[in-house]
């Protein structure tokens, strides 16, 4: 063994993966094809890519846990020397585990909620380590929990699952995976799942845990934030391909190949405010058209394409030490510029522009209320007659009962939402920020009146709905309406699109019947969908399409307010600009009001005139935007904006200040005393634990709940 | 007209089913998803070959589902009088099979009673005696000679020639349903492919590889399979008794083609009746919740802790009350036994949509939580129009996957209902009906095997290939499955 100390630890040599096609004719489509890379020991490799670009199917196919319809092609994979595909099934069960362990995106699904922490572990130590007895199990089992980081674990060693937190089911993920000590931990998206603040918490952990034992990492990730604060290295997949590697400071210093650029350009920043984002044009190519490729993958994307492109497909090229990428042009001695260089951001822009169709004029003009004009500029200029308020909320509280008991009576009362108060203004966008379990989802859907408020008032335009009847409410739904979160659960599979398109025209607009089909056609044109749509049927299409067909149904009844809920969170990152860039345009020219509901700081940089923060049900922080990031005053928004992960952060020299928070957010059921923040507060004190401080101005427009601000 | 058509309330019911089925077929050609799961349902070939059986249990009875009563001959006074006995169209083309009754039971292809008999034998000197043996039969066999010694002779042979006859004539009626098939098949590919000559080659070795979309090869061997079975008992029937004779001597066979209609519609209606009361109850419990939700949860928990054989039999009970103080209802027996077929499909399809019921509300919470609901929501659209368009048509592969699960539970049902003398009138010749009676053939001795026999390998070839579509059809709607 000692003679292999030098080669690295795992070594992927033209790794193919494919997948059995459906049919009688037994097609393989390749699903990754000819994918090389290697981790040392201690070594953190990010394989970067969005979904559908076969980073998951690389990784399982490492540990030979393809499902039914997964094939391996070929390719070598030796781990320490040892060579992995064609070992038996017995004797690959060694591997899995002791020497390589898995942890997956879902911490939910990932643990059987019908045993408990330290059973879950034990299986495994029983795998690994037979001769320790049950005793000497446990005993590890509680080490293990203490390694990541959970506080008391002998209590928790026997608890069940869903007496944990998301986090906590995470640590316990990563406990399981340590258990065979394994040299390589392979992390397939070990953090999508989870809030940022927790996020970080599990980053510092897996990082921490490394350093510690010396293992390897394969970090399976599309987040740029998460590659810059763990990787040494850099894989960009793409299609089943990897286009470029490079070490972390150069990638993020000088990324050379044309997709990795535009993966940069593509995120919405703060300096890139008021312009439309850089978009991929398209979409990954579906699996089943990778083998019709002869050239580059990405070519038909590509702004650089050539005809030599679409033809052969590059070899790699050396761009520096540890630097290397397939690309003919870049090949050909053209570079990209660094990104830091503003000349980027020209051609981004000018490319932004040209990519984007003529926008058609408003389905009725003049019916809108205020529309905007000029692409370019930025949504602070919308000339608007006066400020005028359209949504007013408050003190709305929307609390759902627990029943219990043999009765059924009322025992407790999950304070979901627990006295938000805003207004927004006509054409403005406000955005409601907060993790996961805050409440701000049933705020947007209390404005709508899908759940009733339990008290408080909702003014639209000035008149109250949370006391009015249906039947008032109903013309009122014309201007009000919502995007989901979700584009594959938001369009009923057995309806076509334009059935869906036209739901409300029929529900609200019943006079206005007659044109049905070419106003459809308008509104699917309006956000950049081919006519021929409207007969097709949702399954037909990609995720950033059909959160377009949300989009077009919300406008169909030419809303004044669009309450987002999350609507890029589901998204790839070049798709998740299109989007972005959609409703920018639309609020420019229909003089929209958003209320923009999301965990995505990057998001809320983007498109928000204000934001308010929420936390357990209330409204921590309420300003501008430029205020709330940039001077952040509540300790909650400080340290949620410290926990955002940018891939500006590597550029910087040295590790940022960061803060990190302790725990995770409380149950809204059982909310602390007091401040409710205060458990996790670094600033609290006996006040804070006593008393829900009251909103303090300290600002235009900037209030925040706080004794200690 | 020497007939007056007779329209029994359950023969409404199958034409309404019939016309069910063609809306539901025109329905789904016109929605490119339910044309797809369709299309998956065809290329199965154990579903495929199982729906070829079906189609012939089918035939049988929409052909006992024609009724009428004929005309008595000897009406003298000119005024048509017509017979008390509905008849059916299988009556009429099964005539020899229904009016060749023999005394008593007899065994499949015997030519002699099944028990012995006080007759008067005539010695070899012309004197007659009273004797006890086995009489020949009045049709079974008549046609074949005794020997000297009173012994058959050439049955074995007269069997074989038959069968010999049948399996070529099945030949033929095979090899020209293949080309038919072979023959569309080929032109339509010429028509796609504009090519002017016609690929009869290719299409056959489509056809026997099973590349076509359709799973034609399972058809046809399935068809051929049932050529092989049904032409020899064709061949065979018009002298034999092929399945033997029951207790007052009626043909066997006839008795279980007579069955195919009352499994059929006891298995079509009752699932009638429990589609929309499970859907809607369902739907109503899952969209509104609250209060509704624990009427429809109390309804069918409170239902299902009651035995369903007492409540089947406390209602049936209570309709055979009320048929038999009414016999003024009532023109013909037929009727009379049709209206207790119906209560029992009413009252079986009453007490069995409590599981599909509960399958629905479930699915339906799972469903009303998701955003192109609550978008609906948001328009305002009035309740009914959200489940009507939108939770619905979702939730169609659950009623079509329980529904051909349930058809074979409920045939199965029907027999055992039957057999414990709640079933279907006594009149009326059902599966249960058979085994019931077979009930005491059994502890006869020698036994009679024949009756119990032919009614479980008819029931079984029914209930497996409805189990056999439905399990192909499950696969082709059930979305997890679907990749």
């Amino acid at each position: 063994m000692n003679a292999m100390s030098d080669s690295p630890l795992l070594e992927v040599r033209e790794l193919s993966v494919g997948f059995r096609g459906e049919g009688r004719k037994e097609r393989i489509l390749a699903a990754v094809e000819r994918v090389s890379f290697s981790v040392a020991a201690g070594e953190t490799l990010a394989l970067l890519g969005e979904s559908g670009c076969g980073k998951s199917a690389a990784a399982l196919a490492l540990m030979r846990l393809l499902p039914e319809a997964g094939v391996l092609i070929g390719g070598s994979v030796r781990f320490a020397g040892e060579e992995l595909t064609q070992l038996p099934e017995t004797e690959m069960r060694r591997h899995r585990g002791a020497r390589m362990a898995m942890i997956f995106q879902e911490p939910a699904t990932s643990l059987n909620p019908v045993l408990t922490v330290g059973q879950q572990i034990a299986e495994v130590l029983a795998c690994h380590s037979p001769d320790l007895g049950r005793a000497a199990r446990a005993e590890r089992a509680c080490e293990l929990l203490a390694a990541v980081g959970i506080a008391d674990p002998r209590r928790r060693i026997d608890e069940y699952p869903f007496q944990l937190s998301g986090g906590m089911k995470q640590r316990v993920m990563i406990a399981i995976a340590l258990a065979g000590d394994p040299r390589l931990l392979i992390a397939d998206e070990p953090t999508t799942a989870l809030d940022v603040t927790v996020q970080a918490q599990i980053l510092d952990l897996l990082s921490h845990l490394q350093e510690e034992r010396g293992m390897g990492i394969l970090l399976i990730t599309h987040d740029l934030g998460v590659v810059a604060r763990m990787a040494h290295r850099v894989g960009v997949m793409y299609a089943g391909e990897i286009v470029e590697e490079a070490p972390r400071e150069r990638f993020f210093r000088a990324p050379q190949h044309p997709y990795t650029h535009k993966l940069f350009a593509a995120l919405p920043r703060l300096e890139r405010r008021g312009q439309a984002l850089e978009t991929i044009p398209g979409q990954v190519p579906p699996l089943a058209a990778l083998g019709a490729f002869s050239g580059c993958r990405f070519a038909p994307r590509c702004p650089h394409a050539a005809s030599r492109c679409r033809e052969e497909n590059p070899a790699w090229h050396q761009a520096a030490e540890g630097h290397r990428l397939r690309c003919h042009w870049v090949e050909g001695g053209k570079t990209l510029s660094p990104l830091t260089a503003p000349a980027l951001r020209v051609t981004s822009l000018s490319v932004g522009e040209v990519k984007h169709p003529p926008l058609p004029q408003p389905l009725s003009p003049g019916g809108r209320g205020a529309g905007g004009e000029g692409e370019g500029s930025p949504p602070t200029e919308i000339p608007l007659s006066a400020p005028e308020t359209l949504l007013a909320l408050d003190g709305l509280r929307v609390h759902f009962p627990i029943h219990g008991g043999l009765l059924r009576r009322k025992i407790a009362t999950v304070r979901a939402v627990d006295g938000v108060s805003f207004s927004l203004e006509r054409g403005k966008t406000l955005a409601l920020v907060g993790e996961s379990g805050c409440g701000k989802t049933t705020v947007g859907k209390a404005i709508l009146q899908l759940v009733a408020p339990s008290g408080g008032s909702v003014r639209l335009s000035g008149r109250e709905l949370a006391t009015m009847p249906p039947r008032q409410l109903r013309p009122l739904r014309r201007k009000m309406q919502m995007v989901f979160q979700d584009p594959f659960a938001s369009l009923n599979p057995r309806l076509p699109v334009g059935e869906i398109v036209a739901e409300g025209i029929h529900a609200l607009n019943p006079g206005q019947a007659e044109d049905v089909d070419a106003v459809l056609a308008a509104l699917l044109e309006q956000v950049g969908l081919e006519r021929e749509a409207l007969r097709r049927y949702p399954h037909e299409f990609s995720g950033g399409q059909r959160q377009r067909i949300a989009i077009a149904r919300a406008l169909a009844v030419e809303p004044e307010l669009l309450i987002c809920d999350e609507p890029t969170s589901a998204l790839d990152v070049s798709v998740q600009a299109q989007i972005l860039n959609l409703l920018r345009e639309l609020q420019q020219r229909l003089g929209l009001a958003y209320l923009f509901i999301t965990h995505n700081f990057a998001v809320v940089e983007h498109l928000a005139h204000e934001v308010a923060v929420m936390y357990l049900g209330r409204i921590v922080e309420h300003g501008g935007v430029a205020e709330i990031l940039n001077a952040p005053r509540h300790p909650y928004t400080q340290a949620l904006l410290s926990a955002v992960l940018s891939p500006d952060d590597s550029l910087e020299s040295g590790e940022p200040q960061r803060i990190r928070l302790p725990g995770e957010t409380p149950s809204p059921a059982r909310p602390p005393t007091g401040c409710h923040f205060h458990p996790r507060c670094p600033k609290a004190d006996s006040l804070c634990r006593e008393q829900y401080p009251a909103a303090t101005i300290i600002g235009a427009g900037h209030s925040v709940c706080c004794h200690r601000c | 007209m020497n007939f007056q058509m007779v329209v029994l309330w359950s023969d409404i019911c199958v034409a309404l089913l019939l016309a069910g089925l063609i809306g539901l077929a025109v329905f789904s050609a016109r929605r490119p998803l339910l044309r797809a799961a369709w299309g998956r349902v065809g290329a199965s070939r154990p579903g495929m070959a199982a729906a070829t059986i079906l189609v012939f249990f089918a035939l049988v009875g929409l052909l006992d589902s024609l009724h009428y009563r004929p005309r008595l001959e000897n009406a003298g006074d000119g005024k048509a009088v017509y017979s008390v006995e509905v008849l059916s169209a299988l009556d009429a083309l099964a005539s020899p099979l229904r009016e060749r009754v023999e005394k008593t039971y007899s065994a499949p292809f015997a030519a002699h009673s099944y028990s012995r008999e006080s007759i008067e034998i005539e010695d070899a000197d012309g004197q007659k005696r009273q004797g006890r043996d086995f009489p020949r039969l009045t049709y079974g066999g008549a046609h074949l000679q005794t020997d000297a010694d009173g012994k058959l002779s050439g049955r074995a042979a007269d069997i074989a020639a038959r069968v010999l006859l049948a399996f070529a004539a099945a030949a033929g009626v095979w090899v020209m349903a293949a080309s038919a098939v072979v023959y569309a098949l080929a032109r339509r590919q010429a028509r796609t492919l504009e090519s002017p000559e016609i690929p009869w080659r290719q299409t056959l070795r489509e056809i026997g590889q099973g590349k076509t979309v359709f799973a034609w090869n399972s058809v046809l061997a399935a068809f051929g399979v049932l050529l092989l079975v049904l032409m020899p008992l064709f061949f065979l029937c018009a002298d034999y008794h092929v399945f033997g004779t029951d207790k007052v001597g009626t043909d066997v066979f006839y008795q279980v083609l007579k069955s195919i209609r009352t499994a059929l519609v006891i298995g079509l209606v009752a699932t009638l009746v429990t589609m929309p009361l499970a859907l809607i109850l369902g739907l109503l419990a899952g969209y509104f919740r609250g209060w509704i939700d624990d009427l429809v949860q109390y309804l069918y928990t409170t239902l299902n802790s009651i035995p369903g054989v007492l409540l089947i039999a406390a209602s049936i009970m209570m309709m055979q009350v009320v048929i038999d103080t009414h016999p003024h209802w009532f023109s013909t027996a037929a009727e009379r036994a049709d209206l207790r077929l119906l209560a029992l499909c009413f009252i079986l399809g009453l007490t069995s949509w409590t599981s599909l019921c509960r399958l629905l509300r479930g699915e339906t919470l799972k469903l009303r939580e998701l955003e192109y609901i609550q978008a609906a929501q948001a328009f305002g659209v009035p309740s009914w129009r959200i489940m009507a368009r939108h939770l619905a048509p979702n939730l169609m592969h659950i009623i079509v996957i329980t529904l051909a699960m349930d058809f074979s539970s409920l045939v199965l049902a029907e027999a055992v209902l039957s057999y414990i003398g709640i079933g279907v009138d006594p009149l009326m010749i059902s599966f249960g009906t058979m085994i019931d009676n077979a009930r005491m053939e059994l502890s006869r001795d020698p036994a009679v095997w024949w009756s119990l026999s032919a009614a479980f390998a008819f029931m079984l070839a029914l209930v497996l290939s409805a189990n056999l579509l439905a399990d192909a059809v499950r696969d082709a709607f059930d979305p997890r499955l679907v990749r």
